[in-house]
């Protein structure tokens, strides 16, 4: 092992070089938009909201459009580029926090489960089965019914959503990796039940996990536009990139670009997450080094 | 497969069943008066009193779960509150144009996504892998509905090939069927590629090797049954999601689904509509995880012994 990576063949080099060209592109649009969400109010030449019925529909620079209003302005004459550093605000926020807290929420009770085994494991891989047979646009929608269309409570429904693929795949690892050697040992040594699962099963686990939370950070985005999509998440006037898409479909023939660039933004956001998350994986792994 | 092991899996499916119907039902019986909904702001209090009469909504909420539990063992899903069909017949008419959309979708997902993932695994940092997780990636970035809206400009608008909207034809498939499927085929090339990769990582791989199998025997033995299991459960909560999926590309797509349906009816407050939709998905989500679990105990012996000595003790 140590020697072929000694003598590293050229192409190899080369692939390395390209790879970290790839992720130091991806890592630098994430810091792009985690940028943009931050300075959003300072970076916006317009207010996001302000109405301008003289400029209506104005296509984008380079499509007929002037510097003027850089990614033109929809139906109602608000400046698109304002609109859309608002909404990355909103669409990151949300989904970073929801995918963080569904990922800590779900690994936990996984783990519980795998430890206890049980009637908690009974307890909660029930809870798991009833999450994951839910539709979970429906549970969205019909809270969202009963308590109205308020950011917390669609904030809270994203840090839900899928916490159960976590515990699931946290118990299935556990259960498989427990009764190795190496956790058999450590147990054996006197490592504490948290230290045990803290220092040797998550390591050990930490890479399938990564991976459920890279594909799953894309889902939250796309849970959090759907529903914006849908009108049933963030509320105008306040934007996010999939309520801008959602009025956007209404004038694909006249004004494409209303919808086609914070779908862009989306697809380009998720698309580095992904590509940062499979490098995170390969360094995280030590089994695949 | 022991009995202990499957009924415990039974068990459990029955109560996620019953859970998810009583959740469903308090939940829209607490999201605001479907009377008023219904019947809009300028209801007088005889119609109000007269439609909750006619829907059993008078009486007090434990006798209309009784009420509703019943009727559901009788196979009485009860009146659209829009036009006053039968809700059965009302989701009967999306439900093949969904299963169309979905199935087509969903096995081309299969039949794309799993071998590109376990020949990307097997070609390891080839040009081929790099290829074929960069399509793999692209497609599981693009949301549902941008992805429809991309192909409704190019296809519908800039090139006048494909119909936007509606079933009319197997030309209206072909838009909703891509937008689906490139997700799903995505999501199961990754999650393919990477369990085969920690499977071939595996000591027991070289030492199948060494005992003199081929690689294909070994493929066949040892790598892939190994490989199967998270995959195989990924595609469980896939089959789970697919309802859900379906309503964003079927609205984009205006395709006559049960998916599209279901938006309506929440939006109208369609109860019946809404309850019948939903426990067709929950029922077939909970079918689809009992055979994924029941398939789990066939792939690993370990998982399956385990269950029932716990099951025994």
């Amino acid at each position: 092992m140590t020697v072929i990576e000694q003598s590293r063949p050229r192409r190899a080099q080369l692939r390395a070089a390209g790879r970290s060209l790839v992720v130091m592109v991806s890592a630098g649009w994430v810091l792009l938009m985690i940028a943009i969400g931050v300075f959003a109010d300072l970076l916006s030449p317009y207010d996001p909201v302000a109405i301008d019925l003289r400029d209506r529909l104005v296509p984008p620079v380079g499509f007929g459009g002037t510097w003027q209003h850089v990614l033109g302005t929809d139906h109602l004459g608000r400046d698109l580029l304002s609109r859309i550093f608002y909404a990355v605000r909103t669409s990151l926020l949300i989904a970073f926090v929801g995918t963080i807290t569904g990922a800590v929420l779900g690994t936990t009770l996984g783990f519980v489960a795998a430890h206890f085994r049980g009637w908690v494991d009974d307890l909660l891989m029930v809870l798991v089965d009833f999450q994951a047979a839910m539709p979970f646009l429906i549970i969205a929608i019909s809270v969202l019914a009963v308590f109205g269309t308020s950011f917390v409570v669609f904030l809270a429904l994203v840090c839900i959503y899928g916490w159960e693929r976590y515990a699931r795949l946290a118990r299935g690892l556990a259960l498989s990796t427990i009764n190795q050697g190496y956790a058999v040992a450590a147990g054996s040594y006197g490592a504490s039940v948290p230290w045990l699962y803290w220092r040797h099963i998550l390591p050990n686990t930490v890479s399938v996990l990564v991976i459920n939370v890279t594909l799953n950070f894309p889902e939250t985005v796309l849970l959090e536009s759907s529903l914006s999509f849908l009108g049933l998440g963030v509320q105008p006037p306040n934007a996010s990139l999939g309520s801008i898409i959602s009025y956007g479909r209404d004038y694909l023939v006249d004004a494409w670009w209303i919808a086609v660039t914070p779908g862009v933004m989306i697809f380009l956001t998720t698309l580095s997450m992904s590509l940062l998350g499979d490098w995170l994986r390969d360094r995280l792994d030590p089994t695949l080094r | 497969m022991s009995l202990a092991f499957v009924s415990t899996k039974l068990f459990r499916a029955f109560v996620t069943i019953w859970l998810a119907v009583t959740f469903v039902f308090t939940i829209l019986r607490f999201s605001g008066d479907p009377a008023l909904q219904i019947l809009g702001d300028e209801a007088t209090p005889q119609m109000i009193e007269h439609f909750n009469r006619m829907f059993g909504l008078d009486q007090p909420l434990w006798q209309q779960y009784v009420n509703y539990i019943q009727s559901l063992f009788q196979g009485d899903f009860g009146q659209s509150f829009r036009d006053g069909r039968d809700a059965v017949d009302v989701v009967g008419e999306a439900i093949p144009n969904t299963l169309l959309l979905m199935g087509t979708a969903f096995v081309l997902a299969i039949l794309i996504g799993i071998p590109a993932g376990i020949v990307a695994a097997l070609y390891r940092n080839s040009w081929i892998d790099r290829t074929m997780m960069g399509f793999a990636v692209i497609g599981f970035s693009l949301p549902n509905f941008f992805l429809g809206i991309l192909l409704i400009l190019l296809f519908t608008l800039h090139w006048r090939l494909l119909p936007a909207g509606g079933s009319a034809t197997p030309a209206h498939l072909i838009m909703p069927v891509i937008t689906i499927g490139t997700y799903y085929a995505g999501m199961l090339a990754r999650f393919a590629r990477s369990s085969m990769l920690e499977v071939l990582a595996r000591p027991y791989i070289p030492a199948a090797r060494a005992r003199g199998f081929t690689a294909g025997t070994t493929m066949r033995r040892h790598a892939l049954p190994n490989a199967a299991i998270p995959t195989i459960t990924v595609c469980g909560l896939i089959v789970g999601g697919l309802i859900s999926g379906a309503a964003i590309t079927e609205t984009v797509f205006a395709w006559p689904g049960v998916g599209r349906l279901l938006i309506g009816a929440v939006a109208a407050r369609d109860m019946p509509v809404v309850q019948l939709i939903v426990l067709i998905v929950i029922a077939s989500m909970v079918v689809t995880n009992l055979l994924v679990d029941l398939m789990y105990g066939l792939l690993d012996p370990r998982i399956r012994l385990r269950r029932t000595a716990a099951a025994d003790a």
